[in-house]
């Protein structure tokens, strides 16, 4: 294989990292997470399209505790690169970069992501 | 293959029209009381939601493609293995926004005709 002369990207796994860089490489993570959720629910489409019989795999598969907890874990990711997203596109228009702001919109985001996340469960995944 | 400039700006611009699409439809559904068959080919086939979903379908596999090339522009050194990966994601997730949109349009139309 021919390596062209890009660099490779800092290899994550070997550091200890901040909470900003934390969120941030998150939003990747999630971003590709939410790809494969994307593929479910595709595929959650078109079990439904296809009768009830075909629906009752999905309608097991999502009332099981195993489930739920996909579920949960998924919106947990979605509302992360929801909320971290909202703060990209702050960062676009060139505010939030100054002092320690990148930090506390850390600390902003992850607060954002949790109350989401656990409201909706407790709302109505319970 | 979307470069650059385009690129950047697809990016975002599908990112903001799908904030509120993606919590709607989150909302939405939280709403059915139970996810029973009958339920869901009802809430897929209210109007509004069809064509809601409709877009969001849409616009979420192309903000999908375009966040997966960034990834891989950046940790795929080599570009002829890189543009592949790029090819078999965007068909395989081109194929899935096609059945997604098969799919509500046939239980939109199985309820309206």
């Amino acid at each position: 294989m021919s390596l062209s002369k890009v660099p490779l990207s800092p290899h994550l796994q070997v550091y200890r990292l901040p909470l900003v860089a934390l969120v941030s490489i998150s939003h990747r993570v999630c971003g590709v997470i939410n790809g494969m959720g994307y593929a479910l629910f595709i595929i959650f489409l078109i079990s439904i399209a296809s009768g009830f019989e075909t629906y009752n795999i999905s309608y097991v598969v999502f009332t099981s505790t195993i489930g739920k907890i996909l579920l949960s874990l998924w919106l947990f990711s979605l509302y992360l690169h929801i909320c971290n997203g909202v703060r990209h596109l702050f960062w676009d228009f060139g505010y939030g970069f100054s002092g320690n702001s990148p930090l506390i919109s850390s600390l902003l985001v992850v607060s954002f992501t949790v109350l989401l996340t656990g409201s909706t469960i407790l709302l109505y995944l319970m | 293959m979307l470069h650059g400039k385009k690129h950047w700006l697809y990016h975002r611009l599908s990112a903001i029209l799908l904030l509120p699409l993606i919590l709607w439809c989150i909302y939405s559904l939280s709403l059915v009381p139970e996810i029973t068959y009958q339920n869901m080919v009802l809430w897929t086939s209210k109007t509004e939601n069809y064509i809601f979903l409709f877009i969001l379908i849409i616009i979420s596999v192309r903000h999908f493609q375009l966040g997966i090339q960034v990834i891989l522009e950046d940790y795929v050194s080599d570009k002829k293995t890189r543009d592949f990966y790029i090819k078999i994601i965007n068909i395989t997730y081109y194929l899935l926004s096609f059945l997604g949109i098969a799919s509500i349009t046939k239980i939109y139309f199985g309820v309206h005709i």
